[in-house]
């Protein structure tokens, strides 16, 4: 009897002496941890201590505390949150180490903008965009874009959100007062001038990486860089310095190519209510004299919006540039194909935009699946720039883009270039004979 | 929603149900996905989470997403086109059956290769390939019991590292030991992670599935992951960074 019992004991402490592969120790060395603790401390009700004593011991490995020290904040990202606080209540008004008087801060810029928190409240409805609490942010640093005396801008619109891989951008679109004047155009140039103020440069983009950050104008976009882009699907890092594409060559670094990609988006899928706009003499855009509002849920239909922006043409401008002919050879002179694109006309109807992947380019977007809801919001999403969506309710209307900067569209590497001939002639073997070595009188011997 | 997922819960006899992402769709009704599950059972080292999933296309009606073969899911996968909205919506697929040599054309026979996939059951695949390739958790924060199921620890105090890619698993390999692993073994490039050490806030976006979102918070020690998105895999991931 007492063997099978001594046994018993020991498989029994053999089980409980078994030590575990996740923490340390054994369930027996934790027992008896808890047991030697609970006679030390004789806490008041040793009962209730167990589990939280136990169990506590048992995840830290018996010594430190459960606490998990996280990385500590790096002034960075601190410094981040107290910009965004920044953008809230009225600014500071700096004083001057020196005296302790406030420094006279020059008075605030006269700008125009839309309601951003009204179109924050549609997009809401429809599920697209930023959020409301983002959008709050995002009125405020427009506010303060505008009021910058320094840059001095007339109007200011949200373009968007674009997303990179190491930081995001948030893209403000703007008419600056007193826009920079065009250089001299260097004669006989070989590539095709950007549009300088006009066209694929009529707004003067501003980017941040984070809301109350320091905004950067970006530079105009040229032909080149928009036609390199179009060869390209990259991701945004973040960092406007990066370096784009080895091949193909992109002509700058990423704020071009981000501005490349703004300059298509943009002239893509900026919308407005069909109707609302029509093109005066000088081929701008004004108000109609009539417009009728369509109930709301109709405005879901591609045949009710119409592209605001001037079409981006192949060659990477919104009006074609066209060589001078030479003196005398006017007539016969031919253009390229790219010079003699005529694309759609101004204000053209979402209608007519090619089918993406299959299907519509463009999808509905209601805020209520039930059309008999009263005071509904409608828009359109775009499916070839996914991320782009445009809203209306009654007598507003705006746009965002929110997303990657991507196309979707069937990406094709460029190919390799051809590779490039050595020699001038064919490698083919000659059949002649080699020429004769001159005479040894002359001189220069040569060794054949 | 908010009425709507615990009406389908209790329904269901699940013991979570939450809101796991929106397909988007051609025509604008989107598809509103809800993942459940009930236990989790753990066999060595291998998670499976038995999931339900229901889409819903108004968010108040919620459907059963019932799961689908292998073989159709194969084809299913080779379908590029974004999802067209109509839950009774056929697609055709090309797909040469095994065995034969020549497929015949369609026209002739049924059994000729062209098979059809529902929407109802590319929607089932498409949640499926994400989840394979994301379905991210804070590494530790499951624990397997006694009984060998999974449960949440607990005693999760936290991320030691969180702005390092180890620090997340994916939920089928949520019990991995190990110092390496979880994200960073995936794909290099493949997620981007963002951590605000001043809010305690870390924030994972998937390029290989664009619309794939994953936050932890450190502070409340919440975590949550949403995906919104056609559903299809980035194919051009490699050009694109």
């Amino acid at each position: 009897m007492a063997s099978s019992s001594a046994a018993q004991v020991q498989e029994a402490l053999a089980l409980l002496q078994k030590t575990s592969s996740t923490d340390g120790g054994s369930l027996y060395e934790q027992l008896t941890n808890l047991i030697v603790k609970v006679l030390d401390e004789k806490p008041a009700n040793p009962v209730d201590v167990l589990e939280t004593a136990l169990l506590n011991k048992k995840a830290a490995g018996g010594a430190g505390n459960t606490e998990v020290v996280g990385p500590a904040a790096s002034i960075a990202d601190t410094a981040r949150t107290v910009a965004a606080t920044k953008l809230f209540g009225a600014s500071d008004v700096p004083i001057d180490p020196e005296t302790g008087e406030p420094v006279e801060v020059d008075t605030p810029n006269e700008y125009e903008c839309e309601d951003i928190l009204g179109d924050a409240a549609l997009f809401d409805a429809l599920g697209v965009g930023l959020g409301r609490r983002e959008m709050m942010d995002v009125a405020l640093a427009v506010k303060k874009l505008g009021e910058d005396p320094r840059k001095a801008v007339a109007t200011v619109r949200f373009f968007g959100k674009f997303f990179g891989t190491h930081a995001d951008y948030y893209v403000f679109e703007t008419t600056l007062k007193s826009p920079p004047e065009e250089p001299e155009q260097q004669p006989g140039e070989a590539e095709v001038p950007l549009e300088w103020n006009s066209g694929s440069n009529g707004y003067v983009y501003w980017v941040s990486n984070y809301l109350g950050g320091p905004l950067t104008q970006l530079p105009h976009v040229t032909p080149a860089q928009i036609k390199a882009a179009r060869s390209l699907k990259r991701l945004l890092t973040g960092r406007l310095s990066s370096a784009v594409s080895s091949y193909p060559v992109f002509p700058g670094n990423e704020a071009n190519f981000l501005r490349a990609q703004i300059a298509r988006i943009s002239c893509t899928t900026v919308v407005c209510p069909a109707g609302l706009f029509v093109v005066n003499e000088e081929g701008g855009l004004e108000n109609a004299e009539e417009y009728s509002q369509l109930p709301a849920r109709e405005m879901g239909a591609t045949a009710n919006w119409s592209h605001r922006y001037p079409h981006l043409k192949k060659q990477g401008r919104c009006v074609v540039h066209k060589r001078e002919a030479p003196e005398g050879e006017e007539d016969s002179f031919e253009w390229t194909e790219e010079e003699q694109e005529e694309g759609p006309e101004q204000l053209a109807a979402l209608e007519g935009d090619e089918e993406v992947g299959g299907g519509a380019a463009w999808s509905p977007l209601f805020s209520s699946s039930n059309e008999h809801v009263k005071n509904q919001v409608a828009g359109l999403r775009s499916n070839l720039w996914p991320g782009a969506a445009c809203a209306c309710q009654g007598s507003r209307f705006t746009n965002i883009y929110v997303g990657w900067g991507v196309k979707n569209a069937p990406f094709v590497p460029l190919p390799p270039p051809p590779v490039s001939r050595e020699y001038d002639a064919a490698l083919v073997e000659s059949a002649e004979l080699p020429p004769k070595p001159k005479p040894e009188g002359d001189g220069e011997g040569q060794d054949e | 929603m908010d009425h709507s997922i615990p009406i389908k819960r209790s329904e269901a006899g699940l013991k979570s149900l939450v809101l796991w992402g929106r397909l988007l769709a051609r025509n604008g009704k989107d598809y509103l996905i809800a993942e459940g599950y009930n236990n989790a059972t753990a066999k060595g080292k291998a998670v499976s989470f038995e999931a339900k999933f229901y889409f819903s296309q108004d968010g108040a009606k919620w459907a059963d997403l019932p799961t689908v073969d292998a073989d159709t899911a194969a084809r299913a996968v080779k379908l590029r086109l974004q999802l067209s909205g109509d839950p009774a919506f056929q697609y055709t697929v090309d797909d040469a059956a095994a065995g034969t040599a020549a497929p015949e054309p369609a026209a002739d026979s049924e059994d000729s290769g062209k098979y059809v996939v529902t929407e109802v059951q590319r929607l089932w695949c498409t949640i499926d390939s994400v989840n394979n390739a994301t379905a991210v958790q804070p590494k530790g924060y499951f624990i397997a019991n006694a009984h060998n199921q999974v449960v949440p620890n607990r005693l999760f105090s936290g991320l030691e590292y969180p702005d390092k890619l180890e620090s997340y698993v994916h939920r089928s390999a949520a019990l991995e030991e190990g110092k390496g692993g979880g994200l960073a073994g995936d794909v290099r490039g493949s997620w981007s992670l963002h951590y605000d050490s001043f809010k305690g806030v870390a924030v994972l976006r998937s390029l290989l599935f664009p619309g794939y979102c994953f936050y932890y918070s450190s502070h409340d020690l919440t975590w949550g992951s949403l995906y919104v998105g056609h559903g299809l895999q980035n194919n051009d991931l490699v050009f694109m960074l």
